[in-house]
C-alpha cells in the first residue's frame, strides 16, 4: 500500500517535474525579451541567459518617447481601432447569424457556404482592392479601414461561431415570444442576444487580441505617424537593412503585452465557456 | 415558421440601407482637406530605415515647410521589408508616395515597371546633380532613362574587430593583401585558437564574389542584365577557396554560418571571428552591437587582377509616376540632396552622402564609425575601385538568396561545387531571361 503510494507520489512529481520544465521552454523567449528590455543594446544579443548583472530601466525611458509621439499615443490609438472593432464585430456578426440561423430565406445554404469560404481568402487577396477602394474614398490615414468592414460582418469566423452557438438554442423559446407577438428584431433583441453573452464574449475577447496583434493591415493603412497603432509603431524600432533599437523595442513591446495579458487574464473564464459551448474545438 | 416568410427582405434592405449610409457617413466624415485652391499642395515622402533616420528626415522636411510655406509634407515612414509591402499595396492603388526612397534590390522592377517617373527632364535642372561624386552620378540610370537620385555611395570592405584579434594573438590583415595572404592568416588564427575562426566564410555571398569576378576581368552580368557575364571556372575557385578556408579553420563550420545572417547573429558581434565583409556603411550598424571599436578595411585583391570593388549609390530619391506635383517633388528631392541645412540635419543616416561638399561639410570625427566610414571610401583610389557596373537586374533578389542556398549547401556538403556552379548558371538563365 504505502509503496504503491509512494511510487504514485514519485509519479505525480515527475509528471510536475517535466510539466514545469516544458513550461520553462515556452516561457524562455518571453522571459529573455523581459530581460532583455532592462539590458543595454550591445549586451542583448551576447547574452542569451535570463540572468541580469543590474537593472536598466533607460530602454523604457528612450522607448516611450523614441518614435515622435510618446508611446501613449499608439497604445490609445490601438485602443481606439480595437474598440470600435469589437463594437462592430459584436453588432454585425450577431445580426448576420441571427439570419444565418433562424431566418428561412432563398440558397440560405449557398450563402452559408459562400460566407464560410471567405475565411479562407488571405488578407493579401483582398487587401490590393480594399486599399484602392479606401484611398478612392480618401480614407487612409483614418481608422475607417480598419473598423468600417467590421461592421459589415466581413469576419465570417465569428458569425460561424454565432450560428453554431444560436442553432444550440431552443427554438421553443423564439416560437413562444412569436406567439406573444414579437417579431424577428424583438427576438433577436430580447431573446436571443442575452442568451448568447458567451459567444459574444468570445468574439469581443477574440476581436480583441486579434486586433491588437494585427500588423498587416494597419501598415498598409496608416502611414502618418500620428495615427500609428502599437504594432506599427514597434516595428519602427526594427529594420533589418540599418541600426535596430532592439532594447527600446523590447521594453515597448513588454508595454504592449500587459493589455493582452490583462484581457485575456479577465476573459479567460469567457474564452473557454464560449468556445466550450459552440462545439468549436 | 411561415410568418417569417415576407421580413427577410425587409431585413435585407435594412441592413443594406445602413450598410450603404455608414459607407457615405464615413467617406464624409473622414477625407482629409485638400482644398487647394490658394497653390498650396501636399507632397508625401516615404522612406524605409531605422529609427534615427526616421528623426533625422522628419526635421529636415519640417525646415522645408517652413522655407515653402505652400508646401504641406505628409510622411510615410517603415523599416526596409514593410516599407517594400506598403509601397506595392499603394503602387498598385495609384497612390505611390510623390517622393519615395527606393533602395536598388526593387529599383529595376519598379523602374522597369512605369512605377516610377524618369527624372530626365528635371535632372541638371531643377535636381542639381553636378556636386555629386563621378561614379554614382549614373547608379540611378536604367535603359537610358534617370530614375534616381543616389543618396549614398557604398563600397564593400572588410570589417575588422582590432581587439579581438589582439585577444587571438594576431596582427590585422594589411590592406595589401592577395586572397592568398587572407587565407593564410586567417586559417593560421583557426588553428591557434580552436573555436575561434579567421574570417566569416563568404562563400555564398554573391556581393562578395562580384568583387572577385571583377578582379578577374569580367562583370556578374552582361550589359543589359539579361545573363551572367563570367565563366563558371571564375565560380568554381570561389567555392573553392572557401571550401579550403572551411576545411583549415580559417572560416567558421556550415551550422554556424548558416546561424549568422543578420547584424545581431554575424560571426563578428557574437566574437567568433574578427573580419567579415560588409558595406561600408555597415559599420555604423555593428558598432552599436559590438563594446571593441572596429575598423574598415579594402577587400584582399588578387594577384595581377583589376581593381574589383566599385563606388555606386545602393538607395536613391524616386518620383512615383501618378504624382501629380512631380515638379514639387523635385524641389523637395534637389532639397535633401544639395541643401547644407538638410546635409547637416541627415548627417549619415541615409549613408556616406555622395557628394565631396557634404562629407567636408559635415567634418565628421575621424574616431566615430561615421568618419571612418568617409575616410574609407575617400581612401579608395584607382587601383581598387573600378568602373561601377550597371544597375542590379531584375530577380537579382533570387539570385543573391540562389547564391546564399547554393553556398550553404557546398559547405553543409548536400552538393559539391561543381553540380552547385551548374545549377547556379541554369537557375540564372532561367531567371533573368524571365523579364
Amino acid at each position: 500500500m504505502t509503496e504503491r503510494h509512494r511510487r504514485r507520489v514519485a509519479v505525480r512529481a515527475g509528471k510536475h517535474v517535466l510539466l514545469t520544465a516544458v513550461a520553462l521552454v515556452m516561457l524562455y523567449p518571453l522571459l529573455w525579451m523581459v530581460v532583455s528590455s532592462l539590458r543595454p543594446d550591445e549586451q542583448i544579443f551576447t547574452q542569451a541567459g535570463l540572468l541580469l548583472t543590474d537593472v536598466d530601466l533607460s530602454n523604457y525611458e528612450d522607448g516611450w518617447d523614441a518614435l515622435g509621439q510618446p508611446f501613449s499615443r499608439y497604445v490609445l490609438n490601438s485602443l481606439l481601432v480595437a474598440v470600435g472593432c469589437i463594437v462592430g464585430n459584436l453588432v454585425s456578426c450577431s445580426m448576420a447569424a441571427y439570419a444565418f440561423a433562424r431566418l428561412e430565406f432563398r440558397r440560405r445554404r449557398l450563402f452559408f457556404a459562400i460566407m464560410l469560404m471567405t475565411i479562407m481568402l488571405p488578407i493579401h487577396v483582398i487587401i490590393v482592392p480594399q486599399y484602392i477602394v479606401f484611398s478612392q474614398l480618401e480614407l487612409t490615414n483614418t481608422f475607417v479601414p480598419l473598423v468600417l468592414p467590421k461592421l459589415l460582418a466581413t469576419d465570417a469566423f465569428f458569425v460561424f461561431l454565432m450560428v453554431q452557438f444560436i442553432r444550440g438554442l431552443p427554438r421553443e423559446l423564439d416560437e413562444a415570444a412569436r406567439i406573444d407577438g414579437a417579431g424577428h428584431a424583438r427576438i433577436y433583441l430580447r431573446i436571443i442576444l442575452p442568451l448568447m453573452t458567451p459567444a459574444l464574449a468570445t468574439t469581443a475577447i477574440f476581436t480583441f487580441i486579434w486586433t491588437w496583434n494585427d500588423f498587416f493591415s494597419q501598415l498598409i493603412y496608416l502611414t502618418d505617424p500620428s495615427v500609428y497603432t502599437v504594432p506599427v509603431a514597434l516595428r519602427s524600432f526594427v529594420d533589418s537593412a540599418s541600426s535596430s533599437s532592439w532594447g527600446a523595442m523590447f521594453a515597448m513591446s513588454v508595454v504592449s503585452l500587459l493589455p493582452v495579458f490583462v484581457v485575456f487574464l479577465f476573459g479567460q473564464r469567457y474564452l473557454v465557456r464560449g468556445i466550450a459551448t459552440t462545439g468549436i474545438k | 415558421m411561415s410568418t417569417g416568410k415576407l421580413r427577410p427582405r425587409r431585413w435585407l434592405t435594412h441592413a443594406a440601407t445602413a450598410a450603404a449610409a455608414s459607407l457615405l457617413l464615413a467617406a464624409c466624415g473622414g477625407g482629409s482637406d485638400n482644398a487647394e485652391g490658394d497653390g498650396s499642395i501636399t507632397l508625401r515622402v516615404g522612406w524605409y530605415g531605422g529609427d534615427p533616420l526616421h528623426a533625422a528626415l522628419e526635421e529636415a522636411l519640417d525646415q522645408y515647410q517652413q522655407d515653402n510655406p505652400d508646401v504641406t509634407v505628409e510622411v510615410s515612414r517603415a523599416a526596409f521589408a514593410d516599407y517594400f509591402d506598403r509601397l506595392a499595396t499603394e503602387t498598385a492603388g495609384r497612390s505611390g508616395p510623390d517622393v519615395t526612397r527606393m533602395s536598388m534590390s526593387y529599383f529595376a522592377d519598379y523602374a522597369g515597371r512605369s512605377a516610377l517617373q524618369p527624372l530626365d527632364d528635371l535632372v541638371g535642372d531643377t535636381i542639381v546633380v553636378d556636386g555629386l561624386d563621378e561614379d554614382v552620378q549614373e547608379s540611378g540610370v536604367l535603359n537610358d532613362e534617370y530614375f534616381g537620385v543616389p543618396q549614398s555611395v557604398i563600397s564593400h570592405a572588410l570589417l575588422i574587430d582590432p581587439e579581438l584579434l589582439a585577444t587571438l594573438g594576431a596582427e590585422p590583415p594589411s590592406p595589401e593583401w592577395t586572397w592568398d595572404q587572407y587565407a593564410e592568416w586567417a586559417k593560421a588564427i583557426g588553428q591557434a585558437n580552436p573555436g575561434f575562426y579567421g574570417s566569416s566564410d563568404m562563400g555564398g555571398q554573391l556581393q562578395a564574389f562580384e568583387v572577385w569576378v571583377r578582379q578577374h576581368g569580367s562583370e556578374l552580368f552582361t550589359e543589359d542584365g539579361t545573363g551572367l557575364a563570367f565563366d563558371r571556372s571564375v565560380l568554381e575557385d570561389w567555392w573553392t577557396y572557401w571550401q579550403s578556408m572551411r576545411d583549415e579553420g580559417g572560416a567558421p563550420p556550415a551550422d554556424i554560418t548558416a546561424d549568422s545572417d543578420t547584424f545581431e547573429t554575424s560571426v563578428l558581434t557574437q566574437g567568433l571571428a574578427p573580419s567579415t565583409y560588409v558595406f561600408v556603411q555597415q559599420i555604423m550598424f555593428f558598432q552599436a552591437l559590438n563594446e571593441h571599436p572596429l575598423e574598415l578595411q579594402p577587400m584582399p585583391t588578387t594577384e595581377g587582377g583589376d581593381p574589383g570593388q566599385f563606388l555606386k549609390a545602393l538607395d536613391f530619391w524616386s518620383i512615383s509616376s501618378t504624382s501629380e506635383h512631380p515638379e514639387e517633388a523635385a524641389e523637395l528631392i534637389d532639397y535633401l540632396v544639395n541643401d547644407p541645412q538638410a546635409i547637416q540635419t541627415i548627417g549619415l543616416n541615409l549613408g556616406v552622402p555622395p557628394s565631396q561638399e557634404a562629407r567636408d561639410q559635415l567634418d565628421t570625427d575621424p574616431a566615430t564609425p561615421e568618419g571612418k566610414a568617409i575616410a574609407y571610401v575617400e581612401s579608395l583610389g584607382d587601383d581598387r575601385v573600378g568602373p561601377p557596373p550597371g544597375p542590379w537586374p531584375r530577380g537579382y533578389g533570387e539570385l543573391l538568396a540562389l547564391f546564399t542556398k547554393l553556398g550553404e549547401d557546398i559547405a553543409f556538403g548536400s552538393t559539391d561545387i561543381g553540380a552547385a556552379s551548374e545549377q547556379f548558371f541554369s537557375e540564372a538563365d532561367r531567371v533573368l531571361e524571365g523579364f
